[in-house]
């Protein structure tokens, strides 16, 4: 099941390697890149480079996902334990922006999964509407996240909650956007960049109170990691919304 | 008669030129008649060179003045010229510092698409797997702290922890057949993806020291300006920063 693809036999050259995410690759050889899988081929969004794989007789696409353009490629190659984005899940995506990372979450969960992408302004929003056109398992809502009851309508039960917004109340969209459309039991991740919460004081005591406001929120923190060398200052954390009791036997 | 001439040469005796006796031959060759003349051609030459500068020197004016004697000096024996630097108006060099900072802004923003460019497929993942960053796992209670081990939450192989780019889980590690490898590409890619990073890092670098001047020149043009008031320093200039100027407040109408 988890090949590698491609190989160095005759002039290939080019290598992808599985990765702990499902959905996610490395390419080797040449390149040195963290890649999924084109689910629209020939197609790419922000003028990213394609790598092209035979696998035996039918053609295979992968597209490079910059992990300095983008915190949740970061998070990955720095490590990080679980995306909670696995093939056919439902994700929100809070600060869709242009769409470049939504566009390789939608390569993520492949068909089958759905990502809601929101985004409050126009500008971004076009060009998230365009990509939206070419990939169908991507809804954009054009709506500040803040208000999450304007696009309730829209918006069904997710599994994971992504957020990368840079506001200093990023804590509390998010978990107003949870109570709205997260399941129990599922999952949130958040991209802080510290000095959009506070930059007089140091990133660690940012982070710290940002896990805070979360935990008062029903949102529990799983893990927590800093982007290094892609992003200063910036973390991803990973949590659970509102987890079941814990058996006790287990 | 031409061919008497060289049969009689046949008997002749052939004049060899005298060479220096074996008993002077500490003192060098023999001098010739030649060699004489150019010798005493040469010392007559001098002599009369002397004999004119004594000359001179007797008749030699104190209060002489040429306005070569103050544009010129005597530099390690030799005469050389006094250069005389070039002249600008103040318009000139205004116009000629913004051109400079110009070409610097514009040779910046092409190194800087330039790295954009080969970051975006060079990710450094070698660099990822070494460099630093803080990873925290959140627990319930102390026991479960002590207890914890980060090969088991990341389902993985204790070998595999510093790889942290990419930590496979244990079923993939079981499951997995490796490709078959060819030596000499492998090497060959290698080596081209080895000079594209030391592409990247020079460019990096290039970018960086193109920032410094940028500020710099930036900086200069500010303190050119006479509109302002002139500005304290805080900090000088070093290899890496530009200088620190504090200019007065003033209010804007």
């Amino acid at each position: 099941m988890y090949l590698f693809i491609g190989g160095f036999k005759g002039g290939k050259n080019v290598i992808i390697e599985p990765h702990r995410h499902e959905g996610v690759f490395i390419a080797r050889g040449k390149e040195d890149a963290l890649v999924t899988l084109n689910m629209v081929p020939g197609e790419a969004v922000y003028g990213e480079k394609r790598i092209s794989v035979e696998d035996g007789e039918n053609k295979i696409e992968y597209r490079v996902w910059n992990p300095f353009r983008s915190k949740l490629a970061a998070a990955i190659l720095g490590g990080v334990d679980q995306i909670y984005m696995s093939p056919g899940s439902k994700v929100l995506y809070l600060g869709a922006a242009s769409g470049t990372t939504v566009s390789h979450v939608s390569d993520v969960v492949g068909p089958e999964g759905l990502v809601y992408a929101v985004e409050f302004s126009h500008r971004s929003g076009r060009d998230l509407l365009n990509m939206a056109k070419k990939r169908t398992n991507i809804i954009p809502i054009i709506e500040d996240a803040r208000h999450p009851h304007k696009y309730r309508m829209l918006v069904g039960m997710v599994d994971t909650v992504f957020a990368d917004v840079a506001q200093p109340d990023q804590a509390r969209i998010v978990a107003l956007n949870s109570q709205y459309f997260l399941k129990n039991g599922g999952h949130f991740v958040i991209s802080i960049k510290a000095s959009c919460i506070d930059s007089t004081a140091q990133p660690e005591a940012v982070f710290a109170s940002e896990v805070k406001k979360l935990q008062a929120d029903k949102l529990k923190p799983q893990e927590q990691i800093t982007l290094e060398p892609y992003e200063r200052d910036h973390a991803v954390v990973v949590g659970v919304y509102r987890p079941p009791p814990k058996s006790k036997g287990g | 008669m031409s061919s008497w001439k060289k049969v009689s040469k046949t008997n002749q005796h052939v004049h060899r030129e005298r060479h220096q006796p074996e008993s002077r031959v500490h003192l060098g060759l023999l001098e010739k008649k030649k060699d004489y003349r150019q010798r005493a051609i040469d010392y007559h030459e001098k002599q009369r060179t002397l004999k004119l500068l004594k000359r001179r020197a007797l008749d030699r004016n104190p209060d002489e003045f040429y306005f070569h004697m103050i544009n010129s000096h005597v530099e390690d024996g030799e005469h050389k010229e006094l250069e005389k630097d070039d002249e600008h108006t103040p318009d000139q060099i205004r116009l000629m510092q913004s051109q400079d900072i110009r070409y610097v802004t514009t040779k910046r923003t092409i190194e800087a698409r330039k790295i954009n460019r080969l970051q975006s497929q060079l990710h450094l993942l070698e660099a990822a797997n070494q460099s630093k960053n803080t990873h925290v796992f959140f627990v319930d209670t102390k026991k479960e702290a002590k207890q914890f081990d980060v090969a088991k939450q990341l389902d993985t192989h204790p070998a595999m922890l510093k790889r942290r780019i990419n930590r496979l889980r244990t079923a993939t590690l079981k499951n997995m057949s490796l490709p078959e490898m060819d030596e000499a590409a492998l090497e060959k890619l290698t080596a081209e993806r080895d000079k594209a990073y030391i592409e990247l890092e020079k460019r990096i670098d290039r970018e960086k020291e193109l920032r410094v001047i940028q500020q710099k020149l930036e900086i200069k043009r500010h303190l050119l300006n006479k509109k302002e008031s002139k500005p304290e320093r805080i900090k000088p200039s070093t290899k890496n920063t530009p200088p620190i100027y504090r200019w007065k407040y003033e209010r804007k109408r």
